[in-house]
């Protein structure tokens, strides 16, 4: 029932659909709006955006050399077969965003100043553009987590964090599981219901509102936004819940509960990232894998708990351990390259037209810095094959990869969080 | 020193922020300014700036949260004696007083006049567990199983009990539409007539037999590693047949007359077996009797072994756990278990109290080939397992039809089967339906949700709040929609408003009903019963006497397990238990039966606190434990056996008794491989005394336990303490996590480490069937020194330390429940309050149970 995300605002304007939700079971709306999206002769462009709570050892990760010209660092040469597929960064971070761990919740997000009472969040850089291009698919994007605990790098428009699903046999299920012809109905009927409470519900809160203090006001608007929000993609749920979900060939994958198993359970969501995205499902996925909890990982020559191996870097043999379990990491991240660049789609493959980030919050987990963010691009339509130096002292916003993204995308924002303009250097593909 | 970091409600403080509140003044008060000057502005200025930290720089408009932050922190820091540091000048008692108490009398202030608006506490919904308890309870359906698929609740002060850690998105609107929906449909009768009971039976009666029935037992005696046994004795006329990897087909295994009539197993995991009794097919949801019969066994290397242990057998469902039953050794012995089953459960038994997570897999045997005697399996290990010779499943039963939670929404109309066509576009073939048969769909709808609306909603019931879900229901049945769909639909939106979801109260004083409310999701975590809503609605609630009648009540239920649960799962992390596993070559003992067991202990020792209003002095002392066989062995105590928890009086010497040398605390607070000093110094400042370290400064690298052996925790931590301002801190944090090295990651006492590189062999111990790697490395040292000089030799002369603590400790756990039970933490305007509890508290040593008695009276509970 942990739903992936289903996103808020959209650019479809939810009155026209209104006024026919009388006869919303059999709206023919939604095959208009899909072919407005795949009229062009161009397949849409897609976002997949990671981050490892844990970090990466930076001597591993940053090469040395700048521009196409760099030599390999341990880390790259795990992806060498895609060297022309991604561009290695250095030298950006989030301003303002410190305090070590806590940082994670804003990394697509860049919201400032996450350990002061007062903190908000603000808008994830993944639901910006489910936002826009949410509307053309089943799940306008989908907040993913490998590992267990509540952590999510989703957050909507007004700051509240996006439950992430961390269960891959119930990600498959709302993905490819048809339900049975019963359910489907059930599924239409709660939420053409629950559209028709809204306006009741909306009566009632603003009934309570009169009675309670300001800082109560919050939460009931907290309440009222989130199914207001669930009303704003009723028409398109209800009709996608009518409509067929894609068939494919892998099986229900069973869920990866040995707290040791990182690398399987990276595989399981990376294979299903990629299932989303080629048969259209999604086009916006986040992934957050979070170590936190520090188990040990089940790879030959690791033998002390994840997150302990980052605080003792500085031991050249927890750093090789430490090394083993990343360069898995990576190689995982290479396998689901693969599997993207693999799939071919209008003549351009899947990798092509999917900007794949993998980063993290912590520019060194050693002591929890929080600047020089180890970060990747790969794929998505930009010129590659090399690594991009932004700044010597490590401070260009990393909201500039992510405005040139959101470009990338098709939108066009004039800025995304502390973004100073979109990152130089970082070249759209002829 | 309590920390008030982050008390102050962020929420509060922004609103209030824009507001024309301006208490404080902007510019720094003389009694501050004098003491800034004098003993921390020196390092804390715009050129120094050390921590990070510009005082010239922080103005003292405390409306501003950030800079209420700030200056929490200077309070905190310097009330603590930390600042200013050991080596600068040490301010007067008298001018620190002066600063302290200005700036406490200022916080408080402000929080005041901000809980005049908002009251202290926050509106918050309920969180998912409370969800899924009270549709257990206003459904009648106590094993509905909901809380799991809705989004995991966040933390705020420890807890998922105030707003701030209850968000609200709109994945969670929906998931609580989907489990709302759920919970309905189950609660509605599954058939007209009561489903008939009956009684399933499967036999071991040799191979064929379990071929059909119990496919993996027969894998089991396929692997050679399960014992058949005829009339209690080895059955040695049994033939077994590899024929390859997987070469289990029906004539792998052959027996001769007589039959076998019972399998022994040993193992408690089921990996990739199939351990599925094949008969028990569930069809109908109830409650169903399991039954075994069986006997405990020592298997000696293919020879039964005297033994007097009880082995306990455990039943599962997928990944659920049904439930546990004991069968003592060598006596054939029927043992029963009453559980709830739903359509697609299935029922599997294991041999929870084994040693052995998988089986031991002999040399494969190539072709079909006979397995020689002495290559069989079971006769090349040492291990308890258990004899199976029969179970049954007996059911569905039902108290009373239809059941309960079809009266709660329909009453005495009954259910009637049928299918129609599907006019969903993807399938063709008809639906089953159910329908509710009611002569008069208006007059009953609005009969059935007036009751049903009265009982859900924690107050009076208005025309109002009819009208929402009667609507619904009118506008379905309108269109000709079914009964029951239109009043699922009704019930589903009362579920789902906001009056259903969120928690009442208005600032100042709680009416009735929101007292009531909140007395039984402090200890029932659900909605107040009907003698609870009674006392509200007269008013009678409100009188402390009643009141305290009341509470007596609910701690004396059962119901009031769910608090002890869940505020352990928070208080003490508990919940963090499984997040780890503990590496099988280095502790080839623990299984999941003692992790269960350890959850149990630590519940069970928490809810004798709470029966005898044992005090304080019990979170870390004790002269009883609360055991069951599993954990006896564990703590090396003899003379429990079986797998119930019951009260045992411990040896005078013993280190168990208190949370602190609980197997489930000890597990916590380590990984899977290694203790850390640091990690369970921190957990008991933390979570016993309350008095949490300052975070890590930026830049240090952390000091790990060495798995190789070869050095210890002890001799890096001496290293890195060598440095000066590593020192200071860590003499503070470390020493309870010294004196905590005895134990190791499951809880067992050591006094040496356990290595895989190094060290001695230790003889007879097995890791799944095969002879451990696990050595014995260096000595523990469990020695240590308090930050006053305090020495310590161990454990025991630690728990004595701690006693000097005691009421610390007792603050600490009173303000834990009172942020529990009021979903806001202990602020500065609370303060004095607290004190005063505490001084009224000491007459009973601070009990448990007066403490909940005291913040249920105070103002802090009755007051939103």
């Amino acid at each position: 029932m942990n739903f992936p995300n289903l996103s808020l605002s959209r650019p479809l304007n939810r009155r026209t659909f209104l006024k026919g939700a009388g006869a919303m079971l059999a709206l023919p709306q939604l095959e208009s709006m899909v072919s407005a999206a795949d009229a062009g002769a161009e397949p849409p462009r897609r976002m997949i955006a990671m981050c490892n709570d844990l970090g990466f050892v930076p001597d591993f990760f940053f090469p040395e050399g700048e521009g196409a010209t760099y030599k390999d660092s341990a880390y790259t040469e795990v992806l060498k077969d895609y060297r022309e597929q991604f561009t290695v960064f250095s030298g950006l971070s989030h301003p303002e965003v410190v305090g070590g761990h806590q940082t994670d919740e804003c990394f697509l997000t860049g919201a400032m100043h996450p350990r002061k009472p007062g903190f908000k969040n603000s808008i994830s850089l993944d639901q910006v553009a489910a936002a826009e291009l949410g509307v053309a698919t089943r799940f306008p994007s989908l907040a993913l987590r490998i590992g267990p605990g509540s952590l999510s790098l989703s957050y909507s428009g007004n700051g509240v964090r996006i439950p992430a699903e961390e269960s891959p046999s119930r990600l498959y299920q709302k993905l490819f599981v048809q339900g049975s012809p019963e359910e489907v109905e059930r599924q239409v009927t709660r939420l053409r219901d629950g559209q028709s409470l809204m306006d009741a519900f909306s009566d009632r809160v603003r009934t309570l509102e009169q009675k309670v203090g300001r800082q109560d006001k919050d939460r009931l608007d907290q309440y009222f936004t989130a199914f207001r929000e669930m009303e704003h993609r009723l028409n398109e749920s209800a009709e996608w819940e009518t409509k067929p979900k894609p068939v494919v060939d892998a099986k229900m994958p069973k869920d990866e509960r040995k707290a040791e198993a990182l690398i399987a359970r990276t595989r399981l969501m990376h294979d299903l990232a990629k299932l989303a995205v080629e048969t259209d499902s999604t086009r916006i996925i986040s992934i957050v894998t979070t170590q936190q909890f520090n188990p040990k990982v089940d790879l030959p020559g690791v033998e002390l708990a994840h997150h302990a191996l980052t605080h003792q870097q500085a031991v050249e043999e927890s750093r090789e351990q430490l090394a083993i379990i990343e360069k898995a990491q990576l190689t995982e991240f290479a396998r689901l390259l693969g599997d993207l660049r693999g799939s071919i789609e209008g003549g351009h493959t899947l990798l092509d037209r999917t900007m794949v980030l993998l980063g993290s919050n912590l520019g060194n987990a050693n002591n929890h810095s929080n600047v020089n963010l180890p970060t990747l691009l790969a794929g998505g339509g930009f010129k590659h094959g090399q690594h991009l130096n932004c700044d010597q002292n490590g401070e260009t916003p990393l909201a500039n990869l992510y405005l040139s993204m959101l470009q990338r995308l098709g939108l066009n924002p004039d800025r995304f969080a502390t973004s100073t303009g979109p990152l130089k250097g970082l070249e759209l593909a002829g | 020193m309590i920390s008030r970091r982050n008390v102050l409600p962020c929420r509060v403080a922004l609103a209030l922020a824009i507001s024309t509140h301006a208490l404080a003044q902007n510019s720094l008060p003389q009694p501050v300014l004098a003491f800034l000057n004098q003993h921390c502005l020196e390092c804390h200025d715009d050129l120094s700036t050390k921590g990070d930290l510009d005082l010239t720089a922080v103005d003292f408009d405390l409306n501003d949260p950030k800079t209420f932050s700030t200056w929490a922190t200077v309070f905190d820091r310097v009330e603590a004696g930390e600042m200013p540091p050991e080596k600068e000048e040490r301010p007067d008692a008298e001018s620190m007083k002066a600063f302290l108490d200005h700036l406490s009398g200022n916080f408080a202030t402000i929080e005041l006049e901000l809980r005049k608006e908002n009251g202290r506490a926050e509106l918050r919904r309920m969180n998912r567990s409370e969800y899924e308890n009270t549709l257990r309870d206003l459904l009648a359906l106590p094993a509905l199983d909901i809380a799991k698929g809705l989004p995991a609740e966040g933390s705020a002060h420890g807890f998922d009990k105030s707003a701030d850690a209850l968000d609200f998105s709109h994945i969670h609107a929906r998931s609580l539409m989907e489990a709302a929906d759920e919970a309905l449909r189950l609660a509605v009768a599954p058939s007209r007539e009561k489903p008939a009971s009956k009684t399933v039976r499967v036999e071991v009666n040799g191979p064929r037999k379990m071929w059909q029935q119990l496919p993996g037992f027969h894998r089991l005696l396929n692997l050679s590693s399960a014992m058949p046994l005829t009339g209690m004795k080895v059955d040695e006329t049994v033939t077994l047949i590899r024929g390859g990897f997987l070469g289990d087909t029906r004539n792998s295994v052959t027996d001769q007359e007589p039959l076998f009539d019972a399998v022994a197993i040993f193992i408690n995991g089921e990996s990739n077996l199939n351990m599925e009794i094949w008969p028990f097919k569930i069809e109908t949801a109830g409650y169903y009797k399991i039954r075994v019969n069986g006997f405990g066994v020592l298997n000696q290397n293919g020879r039964l072994a005297p033994s007097e242990r009880v082995e306990t057998v455990g039943f599962y469902s997928e990944d659920r756990t049904l439930g546990y039953v004991d069968l003592p050794a060598y006596k054939p012995t029927t043992s029963e278990l009453t559980v709830w089953l739903e359509p697609g459960d299935e029922v599997k038994p294991l041999v929870a109290s084994a040693e052995f997570g998988r089986t031991p897999i002999a040399s494969l045997v190539k072709g079909e080939k006979v397995i020689q005697k002495d290559d069989q399996t079971f006769r090349r290990f040492v291990g308890h397992g258990v004899a199976f010779r029969w179970f049954e499943l007996e059911g569905p039963y039902y108290d009373e039809w239809p059941p309960q939670s079809h009266r709660r929404l329909f009453g005495d109309l009954e259910v009637e089967m049928g299918t129609r066509p599907s006019t969903g576009k993807t399938r063709k073939s008809d639906i089953h339906v159910k329908e509710v048969v009611s002569a008069s769909p208006l007059a009953d709808a609005r009969r059935l949700m007036q009751s049903f609306v009265e009982r859900a909603l924690r107050r009076p019931v208005t025309a109002e709040d009819l009208e929402i879900p009667l609507d619904v229901v009118n506008q379905k049945l309108k269109r000709t929609e079914s009964f029951m769909e239109s009043m699922i639909s009704g019930y589903r939106a009362v579920l789902t408003t906001p009056d259903f979801l969120l928690m009442s109260g208005n600032p100042g004083p709680l009416k009735g009903h929101a007292l009531a409310e909140r007395l039984s999701y402090f200890l029932w975590g659900t909605t107040p019963d009907a003698s609870l809503r009674a006392l509200a609605d007269s008013g009678q609630i409100l009188d402390g006497a009643i009141l305290r009648e009341q509470v007596e009540r609910l701690l004396d239920d059962d119901r009031s397990q769910r608090f002890v649960e869940h505020f352990l799962d928070k208080w003490l992390k508990l919940e963090d238990i499984e997040l780890t596993e503990p590496d099988g070559n280095l502790y080839p003992e623990y299984n999941p039966l003692l992790l269960d067991s350890a959850r149990w202990e630590s519940r069970a020792y928490f809810t004798e606190m709470l029966k005898g209003d044992l005090g304080a002095a019990y979170i870390s002392h004790s002269n009883f434990a609360m055991l069951n066989q599993r954990l006896a062995e564990l703590y090396q105590i003899p003379g429990v056996s079986g797998n119930h928890i019951r009260r045992v009086e411990l040896p005078k010497d013993s280190v168990r008794g208190g949370f602190l040398t609980q197997a489930a605390v000890l597990k916590t607070t380590a990984n899977g491989t290694v203790t850390s000093p640091v990690i369970r110094g921190n957990y008991v400042q933390v979570h016993i005394v309350g008095d949490p370290p300052p975070p890590p400064p930026p830049l240090i690298p952390a000091v790990e336990p060495d798995i190789s052996g070869a050095i210890t925790i002890r001799d890096q931590l001496a290293q890195h303490s060598s440095d000066h301002s590593c020192a200071s801190c860590h003499a503070k944090i470390d020493p309870p996590g010294f004196a905590l090295e005895s134990f190791d990651v499951m809880g067992a006492y050591r006094h040496r480490y356990r290595s895989l590189k190094m060290g001695d062999k230790i003889p007879d111990l097995f890791f799944d069937g095969r002879p451990s790697k696990t050595r014995l490395g260096l000595p523990v040292d469990a020695t240590g020194e308090m930050p006053d000089g305090t020495a310590f030799s161990g454990i025991r002369q630690f728990k004595g330390i701690l006693l000097k603590r005691n009421s610390e400790i007792a603050r600490n756990l009173l303000e834990q429940l009172i942020t529990y039970s009021t979903g806001a933490p202990v602020g500065f305007a609370d303060e004095a309050l607290v004190d005063e509890m505490m001084v009224e508290l000491s007459a009973s040593k601070y009990g448990l149970r007066s403490m909940i008695h005291a913040i249920v009276q105070s103002p802090l509970f009755l007051e939103k």
